[in-house]
């Protein structure tokens, strides 16, 4: 289930769990749910800028050594 | 002696270019990894920095058109572990305080980014699902983290976490298991529910 969701299963494997959620309403739910859940994190978790003096600081050490 | 010289100053500057190119562009994304690990702007901070430090010294073992990414991340992870791994917190055991200070510290650094006025409120709704992300046993959160927010495949995660693909699939189903339990509230208030699942 989390492997179809990540898009890590091979074609046949996603042809044979398509197939089986179009018949199995309990597993049409998990599937979802377990979607739903990824989706919130990559919506809902704030995402910060790394601050400029450490970005020239790094940037400085390339030049540098 | 010259001509050596001038060799090594320029076979350096190309490494400068692919560096900056390569690995710096990934400064933000190890940031936010370093924040999570940490805690703490300052430590976070000293990690990226000495990920970098590493990350420039040996990178001519970067194998070049692999994941750069996961080349830093791995590297921030081994960071981590040999500078804070004294101080980890004990498994199982959250300190929400904590984490409640923390996602206001980074809601303060983020109010600061030009971003930040649109932001603001979705960031108040955020803390919920930092807090359930955050309560999850370590071994679940670092999966789902490493998959969900930063997008890495398995293949990556594994070689992050040295373990099997297989471990990364399961510890996956499982984290995801225990976050959704912890979400559902929140799924069906801010309509993420099932219904609406397309």
């Amino acid at each position: 289930m989390s492997a179809a969701i990540d898009g890590e299963l091979t074609a046949k494997e996603e042809q044979d769990l398509l197939t089986h959620l179009d018949e199995c309403a309990e597993c049409r739910a998990e599937y979802q749910d377990a979607r739903n859940t990824k989706v919130i994190l990559r919506e809902r978790i704030v995402r910060v800028q790394a601050p400029q003096t450490l970005m020239d600081s790094i940037i400085n050490m390339s030049i540098m050594t | 002696m010259k001509e050596n010289k001038q060799l090594l100053s320029s076979q350096e500057e190309i490494k400068q270019k692919e560096f900056q190119q390569e690995a710096i562009t990934h400064i933000h994304a190890l940031y936010n990894y370093a924040l999570h690990l940490t805690m703490n702007p300052s430590d976070a901070e000293d990690l990226v920095q000495e990920t970098y430090l590493k990350a420039y010294k040996f990178f001519n073992s970067f194998e070049r058109g692999t994941n750069c990414k996961a080349w830093l991340f791995k590297i921030l992870k081994n960071n981590y572990i040999n500078k804070f791994r004294k101080n980890a917190r004990e498994p199982g055991k959250v300190d929400y305080d904590l984490i409640k200070d923390f996602y206001h510290t980074i809601k303060d650094v983020q109010s600061d980014t030009t971003e930040a006025e649109s932001d603001f409120f979705h960031s108040l709704l955020h803390e919920e699902v930092y807090q359930a992300l955050q309560s999850l046993p370590e071994e679940f959160r670092e999966v789902i983290q490493l998959c969900d927010i930063e997008g890495f495949t398995y293949e990556e995660i594994a070689n992050m976490v040295e373990s099997p693909i297989g471990t990364v699939r399961s510890r996956l189903y499982r984290g995801r298991k225990l976050l959704r339990a912890k979400l559902e509230d929140y799924a069906k208030k801010h309509g993420y529910d099932t219904d609406s699942g397309e």
